[in-house]
């Protein structure tokens, strides 16, 4: 264990060693999140777009890090999501790569869609975007109104309301997920091209997170030639809303460590200004760090079962990523009442830790549908020991 | 404790403790701002810190933060940069505020209703979830605590506390808005503005000097 320890260790200098070199351009994507694509080819982006394609289908193995030993996918990521995060956590969501959209290709795509796929990905630093949050029914892929219908020449065509749709503006590709009949096997996921005509996506400005440039998305009309539908090869349920699942359960530890990370940026910045603080505040700084010490093992302890594949590892995700974004939200409260009157216009860092902790309780799934999913892990005896 | 129309001793809510409330409730943070400083006779009050917040000044100031909110924008001013002719708010502004607050608080709970009736998970209303029902009882019990012990005539003493409840409960009802809370042009920017404005006013204790680290 020491080991492995030592490489996660080692893991960690690194990724805050490649986030501080980009760290400076936090307040410029405050302003402009465009700003972002000038840093592009920085380490911690390469880093982090490299690590997201499978191995086979890397052009290049050369990932500027050599994998943890005894340590699986899931809690690396985690690693370098809280790392990165307290620097910025838009530096993870802005990142080109496959981000989420790259777990529906894993969960649904045959071997030519992810060859293309992931070829296109490495062409040039690329964004990718996630479709399936619409205006009335939020991520509950069982209410989806976009609709994919024959086009009458083999085709298909895609129409429809998607929001908060992280990248989607910057993005050339993405997995959009729409209804071809009703009930639940009716909900198919394909891959788009931005380009293509019938496509716009325009940025929505928000009081966090706004390097991650969430974006709403109208599509009319736009075609879909047959080979991008994913899962044609697959069962029909084990296609859309089964894919979209998967997708989002893959990536919730990696939320959980960009809770942990924005929760440590505020607990940093509490100890170097520490002579700032109220009388007793250091005793309140001392326990916010047991919290995230915490909130930390929570979080590798999901990633763990998520990488040895355990029965518990969606509900320990689930437990993870609300108890984490809880932690976020209460850290940066708690940080800014600590340092008096008028914090959030003296210390400008913490009003932005706390603007991007309100962010990160929405992704991904709010508190109560982590709650709800956790519930179900207790009721089936999926969490004992 | 002072004989003022907000300060009163009377269980009976002052009049205009409640109508800042109602404007900011029916028209938001700037007309309810605008209505607390014209009737408690003040222009640009400095917080305990020595900050300010203020509405579209008419003069070239340096924000730290700008809000844009429905009507215009919310500027935050550093100590440094407040205009030297600004004064410490009186006991009726900082209730008023708190007041002000209340009725934001209450906009955000009406703007949850109006969002979770027409919005389904799994085929159900979100507003029939009994998770999400109790979340909405406990915000209104808060608001209906804060606005009685501002009826009751809150010591100044209290403020920070009710301040405080009130951040409480529009975060609770924030999360229940999901995405739209964090949009700039939704609830959740009023939310922010209410909670900028507790930062810079509530009448915590300014820092004191110091705790060395163990």
């Amino acid at each position: 264990m020491s080991g492995s320890k030592t490489g996660l260790e080692r893991l960690r200098e690194k990724i805050r060693e490649w986030s501080e070199e980009i760290g400076p351009i936090t307040p410029r994507m405050e302003r402009d999140p465009g700003a972002l694509e000038e840093f592009c080819d920085a380490a911690v982006f390469r880093y982090q777009a490299q690590l997201a394609i499978p191995p086979e289908y890397r052009v290049s193995d050369d990932t500027g890090m050599a994998p943890v030993p005894g340590e699986g996918m899931t809690v690396q990521r985690v690693v370098m999501a809280e790392e990165i995060s307290a620097v910025d956590p838009a530096i993870v969501l802005a990142a080109p790569g496959p981000s989420l959209s790259g777990g529906a290709i894993e969960a649904m795509a045959d071997p030519d869609q992810k060859k293309w796929f992931y070829s296109r990905l490495q062409e040039r630093p690329t964004w990718t975007f996630f479709g399936l949050t619409e205006p009335k029914h939020g991520s509950d892929a069982m209410g989806l109104e976009t609709t994919l219908t024959p086009s009458g020449d083999g085709h298909l065509e895609l129409s429809g309301t998607k929001r908060y749709v992280g990248n989607a503006a910057r993005a050339d590709v993405g997995v959009v997920f729409a209804r071809t009949r009703p009930g639940p096997l009716g909900v198919m996921a394909v891959m788009v091209d931005t380009a293509d005509p019938g496509f716009k996506a325009t940025p929505l400005p928000t009081l966090g997170m706004r390097g991650n440039q969430i974006c709403a998305i109208e599509m009319d009309r736009v075609r879909i030639p047959p080979e991008n539908v994913l899962g044609r090869h697959l069962p029909a349920s084990r296609r859309g809303i089964w894919g979209a699942l998967q997708s989002l359960s893959a990536f919730r530890p990696g939320m959980a460590g960009m809770a942990v990370g924005i929760a440590r940026a505020a607990h940093d910045y509490l100890l170097r200004h520490r002579g700032e603080l109220a009388a007793g505040g250091m005793e309140r700084v001392r326990e916010i760090g047991r919290r995230i010490e915490a909130g930390r093992a929570l979080t590798l302890h999901a990633a763990r079962a998520a990488d040895a594949r355990s029965e518990s590892a969606g509900y320990l995700a689930s437990a993870a990523k609300y108890r984490t974004s809880r932690l976020a939200e209460d850290v940066t409260r708690e940080a800014i009442a600590l340092l008096g009157p008028g914090a959030r216009l003296d210390h400008p860092d913490l009003d932005r830790y706390a603007r991007d902790a309100r962010a990160v309780e929405f992704m991904e799934g709010t508190r109560n549908v982590h709650r709800l999913n956790l519930f179900q892990g207790i009721v089936q005896r999926k969490l004992s020991g | 404790m002072s004989a003022s129309p907000l300060f009163g001793t009377s269980p009976t809510p002052s009049s205009t403790g409640v109508e800042i409330r109602d404007r900011a409730r029916e028209q938001g943070v700037l007309a309810a701002l605008e209505l607390l400083n014209r009737s408690t006779a003040t222009e640009c009050p400095r917080g305990p810190g020595g900050h300010a917040v203020v509405p579209e000044p008419q003069v070239q100031v340096t924000a730290a933060v700008e809000v844009a909110l429905d009507g215009g924008s919310l500027v935050a001013l550093r100590a440094a940069d407040v205009p030297e002719s600004a004064d410490e708010p009186s006991s009726e502004w900082q209730l008023g505020l708190v007041w002000l607050r209340l009725g934001i608080s209450e906009r955000l709970l009406e703007n949850c209703l109006d969002y979770l009736g027409g919005r389904t998970a799994g085929g159900t209303p979100l507003l029939v979830q009994q998770m999400v029902r109790g979340q909405l009882a406990e915000a209104r019990g808060d608001q209906i605590e804060v606005e009685l012990m501002l009826a009751q005539g809150a010591l100044p003493s209290l403020l920070a506390d009710l301040h405080e409840r009130i951040t409480r409960t529009d975060r609770s009802l924030c999360r229940l808005l999901g995405a739209s809370s964090v949009v700039e042009t939704g609830p959740g920017q009023e939310a922010y503005a209410s909670e900028l404005l507790a930062d810079v006013y509530s009448p915590r204790t300014a820092p004191e000097p110091k705790e060395s680290a163990a």
